[in-house]
């Protein structure tokens, strides 16, 4: 079954305008990524363990992709030998569904959440909220994103887009909802402790956790989360129930898969050799334990994922969600996260996006959001071949006649005068008659359809008077010729 | 064109060793990527749609590799030539006082230097030239070009060109005198912005920085003149 995926919200025209327009926004991005890029660089030169490790991951990743039915049905016999519970949603409208009956059974009024692309994927926010829950997002940039109404900005660290300055704002507002005191500077310090304050109270209060999950182990049934605030512990042990919404493509066959993948997104998104925590949960609290919740539920979310088995495209469901990809991609660092229209952006994003939610939802993002410059391909710890993807994503629409039929009529005609030495050369004479409309002070600084995007911020050499067959034919002809 | 491309240089010995045949220079990294990564495949999918036996396929597929094989990008070309230094590039770094070698920004395209992994060539073709080449901050960072990337997305393709431009001002504030790039998109690109914001800093073909180098003129002066006359009759150089 295809997916589905929340709506863009503002057409392209109007997401690229707006984000080209925002210089702070450009600014903050170029800064996280370049700094991301560089942490990763030096983390992997610094540990050359790391690469083998990295080699036997994709490894890993892949032959747990090539049997994830057999690996899903091992997991829901081990979660469920364990008092834990396990369900499967295909889409979005099963997993709010799943989570509301549990939250009415249990008479759950208020909800934390620890960081995950899942529940952002499904907008299961809004769903619990329509419901009449509370719901608070505890990880800092999600907390962030959630007080200032927006998506996140990047796959792993959602709120860099961001400046302090802004930042505190966002808290001082908060704080006069709340009636308590806003922070104290914009400094990082005083802004977490804020921050702190608020969530522990959040925490405290919740009947309901709900957490995403960076790996799953078929063989113990464990669910494995890596996070460096801490959040994800106290959502997964201080409320009464525990929810955890995992796509499927998160399964690893044995606890030999993991420790090769533990350290990859660590390794890849931050730079850091491990994540600060990392949480392994197997079923709820038992007897005698002191801390856990009463009743821990997995939903193993689908949404388009299983379409993707046996297909060119299998690949993408290793990805790791580290955002390396993000961190080096050129039209990324131009247009920032919010651009994209979907919680996946950059390149992985230019892939997964149409690839989970239909093409026709973001038929703009492989022909207007990628210059295939290979940056990706190159820093995808997981071997993802995306330019390949963006390329075959390009090619689809152009098969399902997705794209204007003047620049299908331009690229047409194009192929037809340049196959042959005729026609590129009869073209240049017309090119040469026609740009004297456009020549000015001897640059070309208009022109008319699709070149006419080049000529909108750059200008270009005209033709020369004279092409080189011209000349050479004017020039040696004769001599070779007598 | 792809088609066109591999039946111009097919002299139909399939059989020959690529070594006994003449190298195909590619005067752009792009270029180069495209023939020796992408043209195979290209072809022989292109001869199924065409509805094609799968021999034929594979026989385009084939002949596309034959391509592939002869393909070099000019300053991988011009590096494997061990040839010496101008002379007068060799006199001025012998004589002691002679002037400091020409500072100058080098800009490798993407697909040369990931698809081909061609970047340091271009580099010590420059050293040889009597230059001293520098890379620009944030060198890999795509220029903005991209192709109908560039056409679809011409605010978005500028304002990367801008950052490269941000990067080539640093290098200016240093005291670098061009910009030399293998790769003409990325050199239309970039020059193409910097002209519309009206700024002349000239930007050559890495061909035309070695021709320069070659009669002696790999100077500040004759650099500009060289960049301004780009676009006039090939006769009045």
């Amino acid at each position: 079954m295809p997916g589905e995926l929340p709506p863009a919200g503002a057409t392209w025209s109007e997401r690229r305008r707006r984000a080209l327009a925002d210089p702070a926004m450009r600014a903050a991005v170029a800064k996280s990524t370049r700094s991301l890029a560089a942490k990763k660089e030096a983390a992997f030169a610094a540990y050359p363990a790391g690469e083998t490790m990295r080699t036997r991951a994709v490894i890993a990743r892949r032959s747990s992709l090539a049997r994830v039915d057999a690996l899903l049905d091992e997991l829901t016999r081990r979660v469920e030998a364990r008092g834990g519970h396990v369900s499967r949603a295909a889409g979005p409208a099963d997993v709010g569904r799943y989570v509301l009956d549990v939250a009415r059974r249990r008479g759950v009024g208020r909800v934390v959440k620890s960081k995950s692309m899942a529940t952002e994927e499904i907008g299961l926010n809004e769903q619990l909220e329509t419901a009449g829950l509370h719901v608070r997002e505890t990880d800092l940039g999600e907390y962030i994103i959630q007080l200032a109404g927006e998506r996140p900005a990047h796959i792993l660290v959602p709120a860099s887009h961001k400046t302090r300055q802004q930042v505190r704002a966002l808290f001082d507002e908060e704080a006069a909802r709340c009636a308590v005191d806003p922070p104290t500077g914009d400094a990082t310090p005083e802004l977490t402790v804020f921050a702190r304050r608020q969530l522990r109270e959040d925490f405290l209060a919740a009947d309901m956790g709900i957490s995403g999950g960076n790996f799953l182990v078929a063989e113990t049934g464990t669910l494995v989360l890596i996070t460096n605030e801490g959040n994800g512990r106290m959502t997964t042990s201080l409320p009464r129930v525990h929810i955890a919404v995992v796509g499927i493509d998160k399964i690893v066959a044995t606890w030999a898969d993991l420790a090769d993948l533990l350290q990859q997104p660590a390794l890849s998104g931050t730079g850091q050799r491990l994540s600060t925590y990392t949480t392994f949960i197997t079923g709820p609290r038992r007897e005698g334990e002191l801390d856990g919740p009463e009743e821990f539920h997995l939903v193993l979310l689908d949404n388009g994922r299983h379409e993707l088995l046996g297909t060119e495209f299998v690949d993408i469901l290793a990805c790791i969600r580290c955002g390396a990809c993000l961190n080096v991609c050129p039209v990324f660092r131009t247009i920032g996260g919010q651009a994209y229209g979907s919680m996946y952006s950059g390149p992985i994003g230019v892939v997964l996006t149409p690839l989970l939610g239909g093409l026709e939802r973001a038929p703009e993002l492989p022909k207007s959001a990628c210059a295939l410059c290979y940056a990706c391909a190159d820093a995808c710890p997981m071997e993802i071949d995306l330019p390949r993807h963006i390329l075959a994503l390009r090619r689809t629409e152009v098969e399902r006649g997705m794209e204007p039929w003047s620049d299908r009529l331009t690229f047409e005609l194009w192929g037809r005068f340049w196959a042959n030495p005729a026609g590129f050369r009869f073209t240049g004479r017309i090119a040469r008659l026609g740009q004297r409309v456009y020549v000015r002070d001897g640059r070309l600084k208009g022109a008319p359809g699709l070149v006419g995007g080049w000529t909108a911020t750059r200008n270009a050499p005209p033709l020369a008077r004279e092409s080189f067959h011209e000349w050479w034919a004017r020039r040696r002809a004769p001599r070779t010729g007598s | 064109m792809a088609r066109q491309l591999v039946r111009a240089f097919d002299d139909g010995a399939t059989d020959g060793s690529p070594a006994e045949r003449p190298p195909v220079i590619a005067l752009s990294g792009s270029c180069a990527a495209m023939i020796k990564h992408e043209m195979p495949e290209l072809l022989e999918r292109d001869a199924l749609q065409r509805g094609r036996t799968p021999a034929t396929a594979t026989r385009w597929r084939r002949r596309a590799e034959a391509l592939a094989d002869r393909a070099v990008e000019l300053s991988e070309w011009l590096d494997r030539q061990d040839a010496p230094g101008p002379a007068g590039v060799e006199a001025a770094r012998a004589e002691p006082g002679g002037s400091a070698p020409l500072k100058v920004a080098s800009h490798t395209g993407c697909h040369m230097r990931r698809l081909l992994g061609v970047t340091e060539p271009p580099l010590r073709v420059l050293r040889r030239a009597g230059a001293e080449p520098t890379e620009l901050v944030d060198a890999e960072q795509c220029c903005g070009f991209g192709g109908s990337f560039g056409l679809l997305e011409p605010d978005i393709s500028a304002a990367m060109a801008d950052a490269k431009l941000a990067s080539l001002a640093t290098a200016r504030r240093d005291g670098v005198a061009c910009l030399v790039s293998s790769d003409l998109g990325c050199l239309m690109q970039l020059g193409g912005r910097l002209d519309r914001r009206g700024d002349e800093f000239p930007m050559l073909h890495l061909a035309e920085a070695v021709d320069l180098a070659d009669r002696h003129r790999l100077t500040p002066a004759d650099i500009g003149r060289a960049a301004r006359s780009q676009e006039a009759d090939p006769d009045a150089r």
